[in-house]
């Protein structure tokens, strides 16, 4: 435990400056990236601001929005607020880019600290500057996405974790529970990793034969945060939608067979396997030296791909997922913890080059996986991203969409309502109930009638692919993009969406 | 509609529902979708007032040289079956939506004739509406 043990660190001039340079480098690379993204927009940074407005204006969308989907937790919305009023002029997506920027700068400090309670010394810094440095973490910060405050709480909850099993301080326990109840909320695909968290600290407490009052002390503030945050959502869903259960209704397609045509399990890229390659490695390493923080460790840093081969096999991964960007700083942990004096065969703070080598030797590794990511033609696997809805240019796609649907709708009645479904409504059309196009996001056929009596009503639906297989509108109708559903006749194909018109009872053939 | 005039006469004993195909003489003879319309809610009322057991439409299959031709014959049924509750196996958008897959429901090149995949294809539908639609409500 000695090489692990707590130190102080003394402020000194050499240090300062080095985390001042490493702090405008990130700035410097941020700003590129960001640049980059400003005519390219992520449709997630998109949408998550247009949450924002809506909330702002106190809508009934917007509300629905924030908490009706495990696919678009709240935190990520919450988050951007403060910035969406302040936008700045040229820069669309404004509140995103921020979040993205401070939470990843918030990500390299809790990197950087986890290294320094690992006594790693100086060689700390050429790892924070390889994960800076490393395209998938340099993306994340600079699109406007949630990647980087999934990241931020992933590492907050991982070094909190081996913190309380190694010196057991209340502190770490209290970042842990809340740092798992806002992870909790800032991606439900990593609710999986939360559970083998507590899994982990379950287990480390029942094998440190700690008695039943600490155990149940421990579980019960680790658990709270999450527990209330979770009551939290289900009270609100039940608020405002109606059914408390109705956010976790969007996991439905995902067990569904439906879903599977879209399958994308080959944006797995290469980087990733040689990413959870390494993490496997360190967890190998740990389990034949016994090192239980690195094996706790090595499994979280091994749990993320599990889960990103599952969700790529039903078809809902796309490479911007949160899962895959946490990988790599998760696996950099994996490894330093792997050497960690505790093992019986291994010291290598004992051998001939301890301990003022060895440090700098282990920092090649996330040095060398970045070098080879920076190297790949494309480390974004298969698919590439300038495919991909999430960085397309998605005003331009969507005015040609709604001006060819308006058109044709127009011709066969001027009195027409069209119902666009999904979050990607929020981006498409403002909050004017007056406009041809309406938002939805939770749909129902015969509210729609009675909200717009002698109206020709219509629904745009988008393909059930990726995210969109799990808007409200596929588990609502099953199988309706393909099959149809009650009340409704098909239309025609806009590319990947599809125009129904909803049968009024009274209403006349316009063909 | 002559032969529907005899609906009174047919035996329901067994019978757990009833299916009913309509309206694809109507797109071929190029029928008024207006007059099928009142044609066919008088005929539902009938069925369902003598035979007392639930009734499930089907929307006629598109077909070439225009499959559009079939929709205002399927919002005909639509708009029926709406009006009166009842279910509808949607025949038409299933195929519409199918795209390029739709050749392959069709056994001819006339399009007249459902190819055994196709007839699958309707079956798979009708009991997807069964399934949404319990008759005896065991939803």
């Amino acid at each position: 435990m000695a090489f692990f043990e707590r130190i102080r660190f003394k402020r000194n001039p050499d240090g300062a400056r080095i985390v001042f340079l490493l702090s405008a480098l990130y700035g410097c690379a941020v700003f590129a990236t960001v640049a980059a993204h400003v005519k390219n927009v992520s449709g997630v940074a998109l949408i998550y601001e247009a949450i924002c407005r809506e909330l702002m204006n106190s809508s009934v969308e917007g509300r629905q929005a924030l908490i009706g989907s495990v696919w678009w937790p709240p935190l990520p919305a919450l988050l951007r607020i403060p910035f969406v009023a302040f936008p700045v002029a040229g820069v669309r997506p404004f509140a995103s880019l921020a979040v993205s920027a401070l939470l990843g700068a918030g990500a390299l400090y809790v990197f950087e600290r986890a290294l320094r309670d690992c006594k790693l010394g100086w060689a700390r810094f050429p790892m924070v500057l390889a994960l800076a440095a490393n395209p998938f973490f340099i993306d994340a910060s600079g699109n406007g996405t949630s990647q980087t405050t999934v990241i931020f709480f992933a590492l907050l909850v991982a070094h909190s974790l081996l913190q309380w099993i190694m010196f057991r301080k209340l502190r770490f326990l209290a970042h842990l529970g809340v740092g798992s109840a806002l992870l909790l909320v800032s991606s439900c695909e990593m609710s999986m990793w939360v559970a083998v968290v507590f899994l982990l600290l379950l287990t480390d407490m029942i094998s440190s034969n700690e008695n039943r009052e600490d155990l149940d002390a421990v579980l019960i503030l680790t658990l709270l945060p999450t527990v209330y945050i979770f009551a939290l959502w289900i009270l609100s869903n039940w608020l405002v939608m109606g059914d408390a259960l109705y956010f976790t209704h969007s996991f439905v397609p995902l067990f569904r067979n439906s879903v599977a045509h879209c399958g994308t399990a080959t944006r797995i890229s290469s980087a990733h396997y040689l990413t959870s390659w390494t993490a496997v490695v360190a967890l190998v390493v740990s389990i034949a030296r016994k090192n239980r923080d690195g094996i706790f460790i090595g499994i979280l840093g091994i749990v993320p791909m599990l889960l990103g081969l599952f969700l790529a096999s039903r078809g809902v991964l796309r490479p911007s997922s949160p899962i895959l960007y946490c990988l790599y700083p998760l696996t950099i942990l994996a490894v330093v913890y792997s050497a960690e004096k505790q093992g019986p065969d291994l010291h290598l703070s004992e051998t001939g080059l301890a301990p003022l080598i060895w440090p700098y030797l282990l920092s090649l590794v996330p040095i060398v996986l970045t070098a080879i990511m920076i190297l790949m033609p494309n480390p974004w696997g298969a698919v590439s991203k300038e495919s991909e809805e999430e960085v397309a240019n998605v005003s331009e796609n969507h005015s040609e969409l709604l001006a060819a649907v308006g058109r044709d709708v127009r011709m066969r009645s001027p009195h027409s309502k069209i119902y666009i479904c999904g979050y990607d409504s929020l981006i498409m059309v403002g909050p004017d109930t007056n406009s041809l196009f309406l938002r939805s996001l939770d749909l129902n056929f015969n509210k729609a009638k009675s909200d717009y009596p002698g109206y020709a009503l219509y629904v745009l639906i988008h393909r059930p692919e990726g995210r969109s297989a799990m808007e409200s509108i596929h588990w609502k109708y099953d199988g309706i993009y393909d099959l149809g559903a009650p009340g409704i006749l098909y239309d025609s194909d806009y590319g990947d969406w599809r125009l129904f018109e909803i049968i009024q009872p009274d209403g006349i053939d316009r063909i | 509609m002559r032969m529907l005039l005899d609906v009174g006469t047919v035996s329901t004993s067994g019978v757990d529902a009833v299916v009913m195909n309509v309206g694809c003489r109507g797109v071929l003879e190029r029928m008024d979708p207006a007059e099928f319309e009142r044609d066919l809610a008088a005929v539902i009322d009938m069925v369902s007032s003598t035979m007392k057991i639930p009734v499930i439409l089907m929307t006629p299959f598109p077909s070439e040289p225009d499959p559009s031709r079939a929709r205002s014959f399927a919002a005909a049924i639509v708009r029926v079956a709406v009006a009166r509750g009842i279910p509808v196996a949607d025949v038409y958008s299933a195929f519409m939506g199918s795209g390029g897959g739709m050749v392959d429901l069709f056994s001819k090149a006339d399009n007249l004739e459902l190819s055994e995949h196709g007839q699958r294809f309707v079956a798979a539908l009708i009991a997807r509406c069964l399934a949404m639609n319990d008759p005896y409500g065991r939803h």
